[in-house]
């Protein structure tokens, strides 16, 4: 059997001349394992704050639901729950959610894709690092100046081509929602077209694809999960956004889903029974919660479709 | 015709004289490099390279790293349009019509001109879909012919049998000597007048290396082959011309087995004989 030489024999000690000693080997595996325990909670934080938040929307709509049926709060079409003769229907306020994000994903996909497109495939560099940090700018206007946007300049010029336009609408919210939820929208697909391999495009262009067609054929579907991610996320934000339509959409339940008419939205009508002051266990006050589920499972639905569709395209580069 | 006359070898006696070729031995070529030069925004890469490419033969470049033999293989489709502050200087003739690529629209050149690059790069979509990309922008569109068409192409790329049942899944599903044989298959689909191979099997293994280089000895008298690789015994196993270069430069080139056995230049015999590389 071949002998090592002895120099290079593991048990030799002038190969560790640095050998830690017994005491230290201790304490760097009790700060170790102190370190661990820290990270653990700063991540199972979040579990818990999740799960308590779901806790007291299930047990304070548990009374709210002890008083109204099912049917009666997800088919009833009116929403006037402070009335002597209160009406439940939530369907009144996912109806206004509904339209409004509609709207906003209906200007804010077109615009954040072309937009996407523009900086990641054709925009010269100096332009994409100009533009793209004020698109990021966008993010930090506060939502309550777009909500008076809206109502004071945005309504008013949609009224000049739209005569029976409402004052309280949700036509123009949406579309400044559509616009305000651009920074997710663009900038994160942009960051998804732009992870997109150098190697994939010069494949397209080697077969002759004109640029365009090697944004559309290649590159989008190449970054679809990416893309996905950034409408799902504007998604949950336009249907969780609340300052611009408490502001411009009004705050008036209407089972409706004509954009020329103000409605009140979930979100609207929570921020509202806040401003109030309720009666503690009334059941106007848990009608609050029983809404907030609503919002809870739209967004939830929102994010499990965007898990799917990412996890089925998910790309192998 | 008669506007054309000043591009026709036989009329023109303004060809550089670099141009060692015979009108008889200009029909066999399928493009000749003259006096092209390239530079990286300030940096210059390719100097005066001139080289012809024999019609229907691979011809092999070989050379250290960085000796610009990738940058001369991406001047022929011109790859190098796709970022800015590159420039082109010289010619790189097409024949039969005698003109000159950097003149040309690049997308025009493209497609007539088919490149597999180092690492697999398959789009993501369906096995049959990638190899019929460069058909259906070249306006196939009878799904009968551009069947028959992939079935052909897939077959050339020895990868017809391995994938016959499976032309409606996703490419990312193939192994990686797959994808590259794919992605041979994709550029012999539309039927270039010449296929560019960029290192086409240095991100292989040893058996997909042999499976692919089967390939281009099985379709050397039906295409036109450029192959740049980084490995000497790949180029006197497939190639029928090579050319050896070094810092920019062509030092030399000749039928594969003469370069390989008696070499001119010095550069060359000591990059041969492995003194360096």
């Amino acid at each position: 059997m071949p002998t090592l030489p002895s120099s290079l024999s593991p048990s030799d000690p002038a190969r560790s001349p640095l050998r830690a000693s017994e005491s230290f080997l201790h304490r760097r595996a009790l700060w170790g394992s102190f370190a661990g325990g820290c990270l653990l909670i700063a991540a199972a934080s979040s579990v818990f704050v999740t799960l308590g938040i779901v806790y007291v929307l299930v047990t304070e709509s548990m009374g709210f639901f002890a008083q109204v049926s099912l049917l009666d709060f997800l088919t009833d079409t009116q929403w006037t729950p402070v009335f002597e003769n209160a009406h439940f229907g939530v369907m009144t306020l996912v109806s206004a959610t509904v339209t409004v994000a509609g709207i906003a994903l209906a200007v804010s996909i077109p615009a954040g894709l072309a937009l996407a497109i523009y900086l990641s495939e054709y925009a010269r560099r100096e332009v994409r690092e100009t533009v793209k940090p004020c698109l990021e700018l966008l993010e930090g206007v506060p939502t309550v100046v777009y909500g008076y946007f809206t109502l004071l300049f945005f309504t008013p010029l949609l009224q000049t081509f739209i005569p029976g336009l409402e004052g309280f609408n949700m036509l123009g919210p949406g579309m400044v929602m559509g616009i305000m939820i651009l920074p997710y929208t663009a900038s994160v697909s942009e960051d998804a077209m732009r992870a997109v391999p150098a190697g994939l495009r010069e494949a397209g262009y080697a077969l002759g694809y004109s640029r365009f067609r090697v944004a559309m054929r290649v590159v989008v579907p190449a970054a679809f999960s990416g893309i996905t991610a950034a409408f799902i996320l504007g998604m949950s934000r336009a249907v969780g956004e609340t300052m611009v339509v408490a502001i411009a959409a009004g705050q008036n339940p209407n089972f409706s889903f004509n954009p020329t008419e103000g409605a009140a939205t979930i979100t609207a009508y929570i921020v509202q029974m806040a401003m109030g002051d309720l009666p503690h266990d009334s059941i106007a006050y848990q009608s609050v919660f029983a809404a907030g589920i609503v919002l809870f499972v739209i967004t939830l639905t929102f994010n499990l479709i965007g898990f799917f569709l990412r996890r089925r395209f998910k790309e192998v580069y | 015709m008669t506007q054309k006359s000043s591009h026709d070898p036989n009329v023109t006696p303004m060809l550089p004289k670099a141009s060692a070729a015979t009108n008889t031995e200009r029909e066999s070529l399928a493009a000749e490099v003259r006096k092209l030069s390239f530079w990286y925004g300030e940096t210059q890469a390719l100097k005066e390279i001139t080289l012809p490419i024999a019609n229907r033969k691979v011809t092999a470049l070989i050379g250290p790293s960085g000796c610009g033999k990738s940058t001369l293989l991406r001047s022929f489709n011109r790859m190098h349009d796709l970022y800015p502050g590159n420039r082109y200087g010289g010619e790189i003739c097409l024949f039969p019509e005698n003109h000159n690529i950097i003149d040309l629209d690049p997308f025009m050149v493209r497609l007539r001109i088919g490149m597999v690059f180092q690492k697999p790069n398959p789009f993501p979509k369906s096995i049959f879909e990638n190899v019929a990309a460069g058909l259906r922008i070249q306006g196939v569109q009878n799904k009968k012919l551009l069947g028959d068409r992939v079935e052909q192409a897939l077959r050339n790329a020895a990868l017809w049998e391995e994938v016959k049942d499976r032309l409606s899944q996703s490419a990312y599903g193939l192994s990686g000597g797959q994808q590259q044989r794919l992605c041979i298959a994709r550029a012999l689909a539309p039927q270039p007048e010449i296929l560019l191979l960029d290192e086409p099997t240095s991100a292989l293994d040893p058996i997909a290396t042999a499976k692919v280089e089967d390939l281009i000895t099985e379709i050397r008298n039906r295409f036109t082959v450029i192959i740049v690789t980084h490995n000497m015994q790949q180029a006197a196993r497939i190639s029928d011309f090579t050319a050896y270069m070094h810092l920019g430069k062509l030092i030399e080139f000749a039928p594969t087995g003469e370069l390989f056995t008696t070499p001119q230049e010095k550069l060359t015999r000591d990059y041969i004989t492995g003194r360096f590389g």
